[in-house]
């Protein structure tokens, strides 16, 4: 049924702090009529390109490519969405070769921080890089899991990764007084145990988003939260990964050259390998013994956390948690195939209904929505959603609804510019004129979400999911590789 | 919009029990009798029917051919036009060379190139009769070429890969059945439909069927590919082809396949010498990069420019990029047009021109691109240049070029011709199969070898018949033999 409720006053977000409405309750964030919540984002993004336009070179070029000199309308918004290639534009061989100067530099054109204070001297691995950049700046870079061959670089800040995290504590909420899986009474994140089906640590989105909450919300209490590993998803392995992929493709693997710097790190690397069991074993001692029972928040991604869950059913491990949990599962199945049956194998790890999944993308600061009753991803309000014409890249207008490449201009993105094309295709609803029936207000995705990468044969959406299958190809290249 | 597409099997037009099947590009369909419902009828059920088309000699086969040829002509055959209206529709070529490659079609039968053919890659000797070849130990061996029972997979990207094998079948005597790709299901049922019209009972028209199925069809698969129905199976189209036919191939099925490869170019020092030079470079490059709007295997991708990688050699790189846009644009319609880029390869080339420090880009739209390497090395997404977009690397040393071959690499155009002998065994030992002077990579000689070996030869069985006499070939069990100075021809 519908709910009522009454309409925020646009003064609650202030000009100047367009982040701040990614914190609204989910309620809230919801209710806004289409007037109020365009002015919000005309605004924001009026905001957004005034500042950024001088500070992030290369929306200064795309600006001056699409002559604008200002934003008068939402829509001129859609003229500068940075396709996903943008992320990954540094030649390969810099990686390869270790110039991490020369990508710092094209890191720069990318940011509104300054990268130019950044000493590289001495950098050998692309960990090592993004920790210095970590030390050095405000900086939290993100990168893709290099599915395709190439890693891409989200230059996220950590303001942003504050930001990002209370927009996935918000999606937890009820929207109203709606039951179901949505409900529960406000206690979450920062008081409930957090269970994470990822890696701790890592520049990938998910370690960074647990690292975040572990700063955010518990305080940097790290024995408040238990990952599935706790060890470090390598950037440098994601990144051999991807190029032992690509090699394979030109029938070039025996070319692929190991950095000095990578070689050095190779012991850790397999001897990380080694623990991963032992890892694991631990992961399901502790839920079998001190979370067994407990009131948790479960947090993982689809495929790596549906196969996680039926390893512990198969170990015998059931109905582990207090049915006033609260469970987040985000993503698709990332183009893996899923066990049948996987949805009650996950009920019955959990002893929890199988959740509602989220859909979001990491190039943007909060885009995380979870499925409404009714089946549908509402676009949170700090998104502006265009559709774009995947042939033409013509821009459709923003009324009705129509199929079409999504296309979003994220308000909340303080440091780098938020608008990026997705690789999605989707049938956007602008909820004019045919609202949502579970009572939310504004644009929703009406139909399934199709991946244009899958559709041309390739994909690497800079996904929150870690690519296990092909890190663990990089681990055994790097094994045979004589040292 | 739907197309009609008829079953052919050796000389009969099979119709009715449509299957509808939609094509690769805009979502438009075409209908074509089930195969699996004439699968029996598919393979030729007593290989000594093969007999008919090896009582005819080269000669005959190609007054026959080069009669089609004339049949073929895109102004008066309807089966052709029919096949060409489909084809605008499903390639991703543009109007004026899709037009053009239909209209000279007929030209590829000419009698001179497929005696030419005949002769090079076999020898019409061992086609027409048994050729007798003296051993050094007395034995005359006696060698024919013979046809085999064969199914070709088609790649659909070009018209050409169905009349080569149509000639290439008729030629070895060979009984094909060509499964058809979905984007070009209609030209070679196009030409066998001319045949029929010419003379339905010819040997050549007998011995060619023309299907559709979706490739991956076990139903037809299964029943097809066995080693007492066919002989040799003939793929173009790479892994996405080979991945179905993979499980069936077993001793007694021979597998040839004409894999999607990359090409490039390398442009010597010689030809930054004086601007005449570097412009006559540029017109051949151009060539090299954009006719058939670089949809072919031939068509080059990567250039590496030997200027340098000094401010100077970078100057003259990116003044060479500037001449070699003009000339891509200077092409005539029924060589190279505009075209929209892929979106894929589009964004790659919007990302480089506004984030990259180390590439400059000239063009980007539908008129195609020359990205510039400022740094001695391609694009990494090299692999999916095409539609005129091309990449030019400048380089300090011949070596980076020799070593960016793999064994993904077809043809190298290189200019001057000197340079292509001093370089060209070191590029083969890296993967590369062919090398041509700069201008002429999609100007093959057709009758030579093709992605590194003859596939014309191997479409053969090479049978031998050894005449001995015991006086001058003594027998295994005579005590001369095992002092014999010749190897012992003894199989245990």
């Amino acid at each position: 049924m519908a709910t009522s409720i009454a309409t925020p006053a646009t003064a609650d977000i202030r000009a100047e702090d367009p982040a701040a409405i990614v914190d609204l309750p989910l309620t809230r964030k919801f209710s806004f009529e289409r007037d109020a919540l365009e002015e919000i984002q005309l605004r924001a993004l009026q905001l957004r390109f005034a500042a950024l336009a001088d500070r992030v070179p290369v929306l200064a070029r795309f600006a001056e490519e699409q002559k604008l000199s200002r934003i008068e309308r939402l829509e001129d918004g859609a003229l500068l969405l940075f396709p996903h290639t943008m992320y990954k534009s540094y030649p390969l061989s810099a990686m390869e070769k270790g110039r991490f100067d020369q990508l710092t530099r094209w890191l720069g054109t990318l940011t509104a921080i300054d990268l130019g204070g950044v000493d590289c001297a001495g950098l050998e691995t692309i960990d090592a890089w993004i920790d210095r950049l970590d030390a050095e700046t405000e900086l939290r870079l993100r990168h893709s899991s290099g599915t395709t061959g190439k890693l891409s670089f989200v230059p996220q800040s950590r303001a942003e990764a504050i930001t990002s995290i209370k927009g996935i504590k918000r999606s937890f909420e009820s929207f109203g007084d709606e039951d179901g899986p949505h409900t529960h009474d406000g206690i979450d994140l920062g008081e409930l145990p957090l269970i994470a089906f990822g890696y701790r640590h890592g520049s990938q989105s998910f370690p960074r988003s647990i690292q975040a909450i572990v700063d955010y919300y518990y305080g940097g209490d790290e024995s408040r939260v238990l990952c599935l590993d706790p060890s470090r998803i390598s950037a440098d392995m994601a990144s051999l990964a991807g190029r032992l992929e690509g090699a394979q493709a030109r029938g070039a693997v025996g070319r692929i050259q190991l950095s000095p710097g990578l070689m050095a790190q190779r012991e850790r690397f397999l001897r990380e390998q080694e623990e991963a069991p032992r890892h694991r074993e631990a992961f399901f001692d502790a839920l079998a013994t001190r979370y067994r029972g407990a009131r948790v928040v479960l947090k993982g991604v689809l495929p790596p956390t549906v196969e996680a869950m039926c390893a512990g059913v198969a170990r015998g491990l059931e109905g582990l948690f207090a049915p006033d949990s609260i469970f987040f599962m985000a993503g698709g199945d990332k183009g893996r195939a899923l066990p049948p049956g996987y949805r009650e194998q996950v009920e019955r790890f959990t002893g929890l209904p199988f959740p509602p999944q989220g859909y979001g993308m990491s190039e943007a600061a909060s885009a995380i929505t979870r499925m409404c009753p009714r089946g549908h991803y509402h676009i949170v309000p700090n998104l502006i959603p265009y559709l774009i014409d995947p042939d033409s890249g013509a821009i459709l207008p923003r009324l009705g609804r129509a199929t079409g490449r999504l296309g979003i201009f994220d308000i909340a993105c303080e440091t780098r510019w938020g608008g990026f094309l997705t690789g999605d295709e989707v049938m956007l609803d602008f909820g004019d004129e045919t609202p949502c029936r579970c009572g939310r207000r504004g644009s929703y995705i009406a139909g399934p979400i199709r991946r244009y990468g899958a559709l041309r044969g390739g994909d690497d959406k800079i996904t929150c999911a870690g690519a296990p299958g092909l890190h663990d190809r990089a681990l055994a290249f790097i094994g045979a590789a004589s040292a | 919009m739907g197309f009609h597409v008829p079953l052919i099997i050796r000389g009969r037009i099979v119709e009715g029990d449509t299957l509808r099947f939609a094509m690769r590009r805009d979502g438009a369909a075409f209908e074509t009798p089930d195969v699996r419902r004439h699968i029996h009828a598919l393979p030729l059920a007593d290989p000594a029917d093969l007999a008919d088309i090896h009582a005819l000699s080269t000669e005959e086969i190609i007054a026959f051919l080069a009669a089609l040829g004339r049949e073929l002509r895109l102004d008066r055959n309807p089966h052709l036009q029919e096949a060409y209206a489909l084809s605008v529709r499903s390639s991703g070529l543009t109007g004026g060379i899709v037009r053009h490659l239909y209209a000279t079609l007929g030209d590829l039968f000419s009698a001179a190139f497929i005696r030419e053919l005949a002769d090079n890659a076999i020898g019409i000797d061992y086609l027409d009769g048994w050729v007798p070849r003296p051993m050094a130990n007395g034995c005359v061996c006696n060698i024919r070429a013979f046809g085999a029972r064969a199914v070709h997979v088609l790649a659909g990207n070009v018209p050409m890969p169905s009349a080569l094998g149509i000639i290439r079948n008729a030629i070895t005597r060979s009984d094909a059945i060509f499964k058809t790709p979905s984007n070009d299901p209609a030209t070679a049922a196009a030409i066998a439909r001319t045949m029929i019209a010419m003379d339905p009972d010819h040997p050549v028209t007998r011995h060619l069927s023309i299907a559709y199925w979706k490739g991956g069809d076990e139903a037809v698969e299964a029943e097809l590919y066995r080693p007492d129905r066919i002989e040799k199976i003939i793929a173009w189209g790479g892994q996405a082809s080979i991945t179905h036919i993979a499980r069936y191939i077993q001793p007694g099925i021979d597998l040839i396949t004409m894999d999607p490869k990359l090409s490039s170019s390398i442009v010597g020092r010689e030809a930054f010498a004086d601007d005449r030079s570097m412009h006559d470079a540029a017109v051949r490059l151009a060539l090299d990069i954009a006719y058939f709007n670089q949809q072919a295997c031939a068509n080059s991708r990567v250039t590496y420019v030997e200027t340098g990688t000094d401010a100077a050699g970078l100057a003259a790189a990116n003044r060479f990029g500037t001449l070699l846009f003009d000339a891509i644009q200077a092409l005539p319609e029924t060589c190279s047009a505009a075209a929209p880029l892929d979106t894929a390869l589009a964004e790659e080339v919007q990302a480089l021109r506004l984030a990259s420090f180390d590439h400059k880009v000239i063009g980007g739209g539908a008129e195609g691109a020359v990205i510039l390497s400022q740094i001695d090395e391609p694009v990494d997404f090299a692999p999916l240049l095409n539609n005129r977009v091309a990449n030019l690397v400048p380089i300090d040393d011949l070596d980076i070029a020799v070593r960016s071959v793999t064994s993904y690499t077809q043809s190298i155009g290189i200019y001057p011709d000197a340079l292509k002998e001093r370089l060209r065994d070191r590029l083969v030992f890296n993967g590369a199969q062919r090398l041509v002077s700069l201008g002429y990579a999609c100007k093959a000689a057709m009758a030579g070898p093709h992605d590194g070996m003859e596939p014309l030869r191997r479409m053969c069985k090479w049978i031998s018949d050894e005449s001995n006499d015991p006086s001058v070939v003594p027998l295994l069990s005579s005590p001369k033999a095992t002092t014999d100075a010749q190897p012992r021809n003894e199989f245990a």
